[in-house]
């Protein structure tokens, strides 16, 4: 009996915490993902053994927070991180090698449409053992980015709907 | 009278000055008196480079902890700036970031920035090279060519650190 009160009030303290913490928004999947920038995810990822993860990042019409808009990860609307913003408005680019899974390195470039502008982040997420050479893994980001632009007219394109 | 005026005019004219001087930013380390040795191999660079505008080292020094510093570099008035967010990840992380400088009208001379992890002789990461590079409206030069060239430069200066702690020993 005396084990009651405290196993109510345990139960009463997580509900509060919980309650506080702040609401994630679940996470779209990519099989669900029916628009034209999926359709390129999964196109490159079947013709790419080499890649592990692909995301492409940008604005939705519409709105103004930039997130993954496509990826063969069941992530999508995930907000961006800090880096993936410089890589649009600064267009920087960034070679990652992966600190926690040493057989990943990470490529950030910016996205480009048919006409050369900057619509978005791409981030290609290569196979990568120790001493591979990182400037052949930047050469093969940037040559993905690029066959990629001629197949995207324009920002709005991406988000065509598309049969998956 | 007019000894007075003149006075006053050039009073207003140097607080004038001073409120348009920018303030450096406050010191996180002082060099020592000596010249240390990653100073004399950035003046190394710098002649065998006459492709860079400028090179600079960046990280922690001995005997410090999460003190992130510009140690040596052409720029001698820099050293013990306190490094920015980017510096501090890619020393932190191993990361390589290309920056085309995009939209930054203020710089004097049009530029492209390479930051690559430094590195020592057994190839560990120990710090952050950021290398500046000439790059008018003309220059064919790709980000590609500048990765590359980066990374020779880093490469070959990697065989000249046998330690972290060797950089900040007295020149010979």
């Amino acid at each position: 009996m005396k084990k009651l009160p405290v196993l109510a009030a345990l139960i009463a303290c997580f509900a509060v915490m919980r309650a506080a913490e702040p609401a994630t928004p679940a996470l779209g999947k990519a099989a669900d993902n029916k628009i034209y920038a999926q359709k390129l995810v999964n196109e490159l990822m079947a013709k790419n053994p080499d890649l592990l993860v692909v995301g492409f990042h940008a604005i939705s019409p519409g709105t103004t927070e930039q997130k993954m808009i496509a990826s063969n990860l069941d992530r999508i609307g995930k907000d961006d991180d800090d880096d993936d913003k410089a890589v649009v408005t600064e267009r920087k680019t960034i070679c990652v090698p992966n600190a926690k899974e040493s057989n990943k390195f990470e490529v950030q470039v910016p996205m480009k449409d048919a006409t050369g502008a900057i619509i978005g982040a791409y981030g290609f997420v290569f196979l990568y053992k120790a001493g591979d050479d990182e400037v052949e893994l930047h050469r093969k980001g940037v040559v993905l980015r690029d066959a990629l632009s001629k197949k995207i007219p324009n920002l709005a394109a991406l988000f065509a709907p598309a049969k998956l | 009278m007019k000894k007075l005026f003149l006075f006053l005019a050039f009073a207003f004219g140097v607080a004038a000055l001073g409120a348009q001087t920018p303030t450096p930013p406050k010191k996180n380390w002082t060099p020592p008196s000596y010249k240390i040795y990653a100073q004399s191999l950035s003046d190394e660079i710098m002649a065998a480079h006459p492709e860079l505008i400028s090179v600079t080292f960046h990280g922690v020094p001995p005997g410090l902890k999460d003190v992130y510093t510009m140690f040596a570099g052409s720029y001698l008035d820099r050293i013990g700036n306190p490094d920015d967010d980017d510096d501090i990840m890619v020393t932190k992380s191993g990361i390589t970031i290309i920056d085309p400088r995009w939209h930054r009208p203020k710089d004097p001379i049009k530029k492209f920035v390479m930051m690559v992890p430094l590195r020592d002789a057994a190839g560990e990461n120990c710090g952050l090279l950021v290398l500046a590079y000439h790059h008018e409206a003309n220059d064919p030069s790709t980000e590609m060519d500048f990765y590359k060239s980066s990374y020779a430069i880093r490469d070959a200066l990697a065989k000249k650190i046998p330690t972290y702690t060797g950089l900040y020993e007295k020149a010979k």
